[in-house]
């Protein structure tokens, strides 16, 4: 009997503690998804891919910092109060508080959405056959362009004046899997060899993107947004690598391939409608203020008419809002109540008491069922593809001919040949991209030092054009 | 047939009857046996016994087994009287309990413990066990929290013998817990430090601390920090008994570490530091600066000169009446407890009350004993409605107390900047609160069974389900809100926490003496653990005016805020395996070995392996020695092991994502990011021990005690560190470093008078811990997590070379007699008057030198006087005083009330040897080494008197057994050569208590 026994036990407890044990160790815990868990189902790489996008619209990136606030006010765009919070970004200095942290956010908010995107892609690796392979090929086309832009964008602020001789100096490091170490800083020139090779990469995997035969596909109001088949120009798509390779090439000073790029996007125009003057001068309740339907690319911030009504609502003090000053605005737009951009968007406030124009791109609209269009942040437009081919294009006719396409849907009038298409590429650069950015990244790429000074009704400043590295990213390099 | 004789006797225990007790007569020539059980009056009888010659073996549990011999003839009658000797049973002293079923040999054992009995812990104070065992063991370090202070509601800090994890806050595992803080034991099941802290200490048995590798390898994973055992008082059989335990205390608040100024001194403070004076150089503001000042003397010259420190505090009053039965015979023993702990703190209208109730059956048959021990308990904690100590110690004593208006004053400063002073009297009688409620069930079922007297199988079983709910409220006229949009005024948070546990575990034991030389023991044990902790809260806000707090009038929920939730799931399971083996018991040898699996290591280190293995020599047991009268005892061992400690993060192994917060989606939903990165080769943290040490005990048990050496490496350290911010990576747990500490332990006892057999002993006892740490191999991987610290203004860093205890600081020269300026050393040994963060350097380190306890017990008859004082010499301190009430005096600082030496010792004219900068020097002070200073102390930390009745006529007659009164003092006094604030939000307590034990 005893023995029996003895051995049943013995064998009880060597089954106990081998063989269950794993399993009984693996606790799926309720609070958190863990990746096994994410990337074992579609929902969960939806997920995943939405996460990318949505950490996109945060407020250190294309939420706020580098659209709305930040990168702009290094343009000189407002007249900021002494007493502003980003006073010191107005003045370039970098280093005090608290543009010394926006830095920080800006880099750090980056390259976390670069992290994010190598674990996607990582993780598409390490889980295969969940989705099918041409949604597979689409999910990483996305994300690689998503990778190539944060690095291009990080490399536009951190990195040296690319049109000179620093073009070989130190910038950024470049991330394409995900590390635990430090990556060296690579030298400028080599850095945006990485971002077109991205760019190559997504534009292969994006071959088959519904955008090339159904365009930008706006789903009915009320219906669900699909992965593939819906709003193609709120997703990384092909044409929004396209663009991107335009702007790209154009930086690194690759005109014939930003030409190439540009001209293809040109050609597919029909995708991109121009916005109507209906919409910019007759509308007066629900305006589509960004002009959504010419967006190659943009995000949806949900938290966007909060921002606005941090940074540009009438009510705001004056030492709080960002506005320019009245005359300096006036300079930008000629003055000319034509331009849909200064019609629309620019208005002396009913309230607030505010006796200049004030900002109302990224007002909210009366009617909150305009879901195509409220939110929206816009990334990449056409226009700037028409600016793009003026730029780049030989001939001087066909150049102006582009550059008045653009003012032709902008309530313009049209401009003789013989102007200077780059004084002109300026004055519309300056007046298109309010609110997105871009203007810091055109005075940084022209190599131009001194720009109008935002604070003053007249003179200029010299602009601090490369941001320091951050202290979480300095003190780990030598 | 001649009549067979009978056999009749009585057993007893002195002078009570034993109701139960087994006696087996065996005869000595044919081997028959009978058995026989004494009845209700402790009569036994056995009617017909062939006669011939008999062994008679009495047994009873807790009661040592006595052997008779007798001749038993025909026709007569044989009768016997029996006196049992009450076994060591509440306290085995050659038993060590391991809380895990497998029970150590103290003689044969190679590993560092101490045990201690309940009624040596509670003669040293009635509060907790915690408190008390830090007495009698050197190396239970118990922490001081100057920002708790004696908070009844705040657990303490607690280590033994070091640390063995980075002291960082993110590292904190899933119960918030420290991960420095050694493993509790109750009966037999991994329990909370608060379980333990709320443990009625009339229950406790014996409590017994595990300090090295070889008595802690059982524990495995989680043991490097130490083990505390606890076993409570088990029930004995017999007729039912009634113990009645009541103590009452007195908790009142030490105020004299509070240096502050008084009216008269405040005032000239401030005339001194320029408040008066302004700044923007215009006439009318100058005169209102004269006027405010002048109003502010007047009120001095009435005789205006509130002492706001003794407001918000109370004698705090608090009473503990426990109630125990218990009684059974040889089959069924029972036992019931109630207890009700009622608490006041040293703050108005802080305490605690817990209760707790729990049945203990014990049923044995044959081969088969079960024990079923189920515990219910709860406890209710109240915050103080006074709020934070602080706001009344830095109240300014020139305005008149009251509690009508929320300012006491509304002016402005001398850069004509609004300055409202918070009236923290009218605060405190708005209806806020702050409450927690709990109640717990536990229950614990063990099942033993011997195969035969050698093989013992031992299964375990036990389950908890708790609750605990957490509620608090900011009235909305509270000055905090201030600034708070209407809607938003007034705030109330509840939380809920539960948790459910289980644990069962297998053990099979061996034990065998062969050739009466060779004792072997051996064990194998598997167990599975379970927990799960759930966490729910939201937080309600915008209440009218005059609302008690009910969330239904709140105007809605926090702005943007969603409700919290946790949930974490955590498993173990282990093997062990161990094994002693002494040869005719000098030598000894020890091995244990593990086998841990938890959710928390790293995936591709499911398991781990942890062992020890130890050797001891009995010295007293070789034949030279045997014969000494001087020598009783004196053992040699030492050992080597490895440990572990898992207190940190459940699933630092995978990646976790998270759901975007729920204020971003766009119109294709809400999507995922990652919130954190996984580090599947993470290796746990495993600390190897060596420990060695010498019990001696001599001169016939006059001098006793023990010397005790150990070395402590943990390797690798698990640290999260924020990577490089380009990697995106944060708080990555990584593997990194090492610590290393050294330390030894004294304990010296001696008996100038020892007479145990009268009762008459009086022993003089000394304690002592050392230690030293060290930290290496980090190189430069924690470099961000030094900078957080800098940008925290903190005084710990990592580097290799240096201690954890170190404060790091820049290094300071003092004040420079002609300007008034600090001057620092630069870490180039030059002089400068530039702060400099390169500069920081060790410039203390609050590691004493030596800590311990110096103990007199005198017991003469039922008399016993203790008086235990703790020494604490060459630890360094930061004087948070000093830094930040006589310097780093901001303008609005300056409407508070300072320390006294902000007038006096600072410097006012060049010449001036000061130990402070310049009292109109309002700027910041950066921490250095002035405010690092050497402290000693000594600490009445606790003195008691008791006395002890026994069998005297009064107490037969109302059927009392034994009464025993007690009174215990605790932090009467406390002498340091650093006069520095102790207890900044909650002041320290001094407690007087008196307790009473009476058994019928």
């Amino acid at each position: 009997m005893k023995t029996p026994i003895k051995n049943i036990l013995l064998a009880l407890f060597a089954l106990s503690t081998i063989f269950s044990c794993k399993k009984y160790l693996n606790v799926q815990p309720e609070d958190k998804v863990l990746e096994g868990a994410l990337f074992s189902n579609k929902q969960g790489i939806n997920s995943a891919l939405n996460g990318l996008y949505i950490s996109l619209t945060n407020k250190n990136l294309y939420g706020e910092n580098l659209t709305l606030s930040t990168v702009d006010i290094l343009a000189q765009r407002y007249n900021i109060a002494s007493s502003h919070d980003l006073y010191k970004a107005a003045t370039y200095a970098y280093a005090d508080k608290p543009i010394v942290e926006k830095i920080d956010a800006m880099w750090t908010g980056a390259y976390t959405g670069i992290l994010n995107v190598n674990e996607f892609l990582n993780n598409l690796d390490k889980y295969p056959n969940v989705i099918d392979g041409k949604t597979d090929s689409i999910y990483r086309g996305e994300a690689l362009g998503i990778r190539a832009m944060l690095h291009f964008d990080m490399l536009r602020l951190f990195g040296p004046r690319y049109s000179t001789a620093d073009s070989l100096k130190a910038s950024i490091p470049y991330y394409s899997t995900t590390k635990s170490s430090i990556n060296e800083l690579l030298p400028a020139n080599k850095a945006i060899v990485m971002v077109i090779n991205d760019l190559a990469a997504a534009e292969q995997m994006l071959k088959n993107d519904p955008v090339i035969k159904n365009g930008t596909m706006i789903p009915a109001i009320g219906d669900p947004a699909n992965f593939l088949t819906s709003s193609r120009n709120y997703r990384m798509n092909y044409y929004a690598i396209k663009a991107l390779q335009a702007r790209v090439h154009l930086y690194r000073g690759d005109k014939v391939s930003a030409l190439a790029a540009a001209k293809l996007l040109i050609q597919n125009a029909d995708k991109f409608k121009w916005t109507t003057s209906n919409n910019a001068l007759n509308e007066k309740t629900d305006p589509d203020r960004v002009f959504t339907t010419e967006m190659i690319l943009g995000v949806q911030n949900s938290d966007l008419y909060n921002r606005y009504d941090a940074l540009f609502n009438p009510s705001l003090a004056d030492n709080v809002i960002l506005a320019p000053l009245a005359s300096r605005l006036a300079t930008v737009f000629e003055t000319n109540e034509n331009d849909f951009r200064y019609n629309l968007n620019w208005t002396v406030p009913s309230n607030g008491g505010k006796t200049y124009r004030t900002f109302y791109k990224y007002a909210d609209v009366v009617n909150k069922d305009k879901v195509n269009f409220r939110f929206t942040i816009p990334l990449v437009k056409i226009s700037e593809m028409y600016y793009i081919a003026a730029e780049c294009e030989p001939d001087a006719t066909t150049a102006v001919g582009y550059l008045n396409t653009v003012r032709v849907n902008r309530g313009l009038l049209n401009l003789a040949s013989t102007v200077n298409i780059n004084t002109e590429l300026q004055k519309e650069y300056q007046k298109e991209f309010f609110g997105e950015g871009q203007l810091f990244y055109y005075y940084k790429r022209k190599n131009i030092t001194s720009i109008p000074n935002g604070m003053a009704t007249s003179g200029t400043v010299v602009m601090g054009a490369v941001l320091p590295l951050p202290l979480s990213e300095s003190q780990y390099r030598p | 047939m001649a009549q067979m004789p009978a056999v009749t006797g009585v057993v007893k225990d002195g002078k009570v009857t034993i109701v139960g007790a087994t006696i087996t007569a065996q005869n000595q020539a044919t081997k028959a046996k009978a058995v026989a059980t004494t009845d209700k009056n402790g009569v036994f009888s056995f009617f017909r016994l062939p006669s011939g010659k008999y062994t008679f073996t009495i047994t009873f549990v807790g009661y040592d087994p006595k052997v008779m011999v007798g001749d038993v003839k025909d026709g007569g009658t044989f009768s016997l009287s029996v006196v049992l000797k009450e076994g060591s049973t509440t306290l085995d002293k050659d038993v060590i309990i391991t809380g895990t079923g497998i029970t150590r040999n103290k003689n044969s054992f190679t590993g560092s413990t101490a045990t201690f009995s309940g009624d040596q812990l509670k003669m040293l104070g009635t509060n907790n066990v915690i408190q008390s065992l830090r007495t009698v063991d050197p190396s239970f370090i118990l922490f001081e929290n100057n920002l708790a202070g004696s908070n009844p509601n705040v657990l303490p800090q607690i280590e033994v013998r070091g640390k063995t994890s980075v002291p960082s806050a993110t590292l904190r595992d899933q119960y918030g817990q420290d991960p420095n803080q050694p493993l509790f034991i109750l009966d037999g099941f991994e329990t909370t430090l608060q379980t333990v802290v709320d443990l009625d200490m009339n229950r406790v048995g014996s409590v017994t601390i595990l300090k090295d590798a070889a008595s802690t390898a059982l524990y495995g994973a989680r043991a490097s920090n130490g083990v505390v055992v606890i076993e409570t008082i088990r029930p004995k059989p017999g007729q039912l008994r009634f113990s009645y335990s009541n103590d009452v205390s007195l908790e009142i608040a030490d105020l004299s570490g509070y240096n502050m100024m008084n009216a008269a001194e405040k005032l000239e403070f401030e005339r001194l530091s320029g408040r008066y004076i302004v700044t923007n150089g215009q006439p009318t503001s100058q005169l209102y600066m004269d006027q405010l000042y002048n109003d502010h003397l007047a009120a001095v010259k009435r005789g205006v000169d509130s002492y706001w420190l003794n407001d918000p505090v109370q004698n705090g009053f608090s009473n503990n009446a426990s109630i125990f039965a218990e009684g059974g015979d040889e089959s069924l023993i029972y036992g019931v407890g109630l207890n009700y702990k009622n608490k006041d703190g040293a703050l108005k209208g802080s305490g605690r009350d817990s209760w707790s109730g729990n049945i203990n059956l014990t049923y044995r048959k044959a081969k088969l004993n079960i024990n079923n021990i189920l515990y219910v308990r709860g406890y209710s904690s109240v915050e103080s409605p006074y709020g934070s100590f602080s706001n009344f110690v830095n109240a300014n004593p020139y305005y008149v107390k009251e509690s009508e208006n929320r300012y006491l004053e509304d002016t402005f400063t001398s850069q004509y900047i609004r300055l409202k002073v918070a009236n923290p009297l009218y605060n405190a009688s708005l209806p806020n609160y702050n409450t927690g409620k709990n109640l717990e069930v536990q229950n614990n079922l063990s099942v033993n069974y011997d195969f035969t007297s050698d093989l013992r199988l031992r299964a375990g079983l036990q389950m908890v389900k708790g609750n605990t709910t957490n509620e608090s409220f900011a009235a909305p006229e509270n000055t905090q809100f201030e600034s708070t949009p209407i809607l938003q005024k007034g705030k109330y948070v509840n939380s809920i926490l539960s948790n459910f546990s289980y644990q069962a575990n297998l053990l099979l034991t061996y034990g065998k003496v062969f050739a009466q030389k060779h004792s072997v023991t051996a064990n194998a044990r598997a167990e599975i653990t379970n927990s799960e902790n759930s966490t729910k809260s939201y937080t309600a806000v915008g209440f009218p005016e005059g609302s008690t707090g009910n969330p239904k009038f709140a105007y809605g929920y926090l702005p943007n805020a969603a409700p919290t939730a946790s949930l974490n799931t955590y498993r173990t399971a282990s093997a062990t395996l161990s094994a002693n083996y002494a040869f005719d018991s000098r030598y000894l040898f020890d091995f244990s070995y593990r086998l841990d699996g938890s959710t928390a290591f790293g995936k591709n280190n499911q398991f781990s392996p942890y062992w020890s293995t130890g050797i001891g020599w009995n010295i007293h047991q070789e034949s030279f020695a045997k014969n000494k009268e001087w020598l009783n005892r004196l053992k040699l061992f030492a050992n080597i092991g490895v440990t572990g400690n898992q207190n940190y993060g459940t699933i630092t192994s995978v990646s976790v994502y998270d759901y975007n917060t729920n204020t971003n989606y766009n119109q294709f939903g809400q999507g995922v990011t990652l919130s954190s990165l996984g580090n599947p080769d993470l290796e746990p943290q495993k600390t190897v021990q060596i420990s060695t040490g010498l019990d001696f005990s001599l001169l016939g048990n006059r001098l006793t005690g023990y010397l005790n050496a150990y070395m402590k490496r943990t390797d690798p350290l698990v640290v999260p560190v924020d990577l490089p911010s380009s990697t995106g990576v944060f708080n990555y747990p990584l593997n990194a470093g090492n610590l290393t500490y050294k330390g030894a332990e004294v304990k010296i006892g001696f008996s100038p008078i020892y007479h145990p057999e009268n009762r008459v002993v009086w022993t003089l006892s000394l304690t002592a811990s050392l230690y030293k740490s060290k930290y290496d191999g980090f190189e430069n991987k924690l470099a961000s997590l030094n900078k957080q610290q800098e940008i925290n203004k903190s005084l710990i860093r990592y580097f290799d070379g240096y201690s954890p205890d170190d404060i790091w600081a820049a290094k300071s020269l003092g004040i420079d007699p002609a300007t008034g300026r600090e001057v620092f050393v630069a870490s180039d040994g030059q002089y400068t008057f530039d702060y400099n963060t390169a500069n920081l350097q060790a410039v203390g380190n609050t590691t004493p030198v030596a800590e311990g306890v110096l103990t007199s017990t005198l017991v003469y008859k039922g008399f016993n006087l203790g008086i235990n004082l703790r020494y604490r010499t060459g630890g360094d301190v930061f004087n948070t005083a000093l830094y930040n009430k006589v310097e780093n005096i901001t303008y609005s600082g300056i409407s508070l009330n300072q320390d006294k030496r902000a007038l006096y010792d600072r410097w006012k004219k060049p010449g001036d040897i000061a130990l402070f900068k310049a009292i109109s020097q309002t700027q910041v002070t950066p921490m250095s080494s002035r405010f690092v200073q050497r402290e000693n102390t000594l600490t009445g930390e606790s003195l008691n008197l008791g006395y002890t009745f026994n069998n005297k006529n009064w107490m037969r007659k109302i059927g009392m057994s034994s009464l025993n009164i007690n009174a215990v003092t605790n932090e009467i006094f406390r002498i340091s050569t650093v006069k520095r604030e102790r207890g900044i939000d909650y002041p320290f307590a001094r407690t007087v208590s008196f307790s009473l034990r009476a058994s019928f």
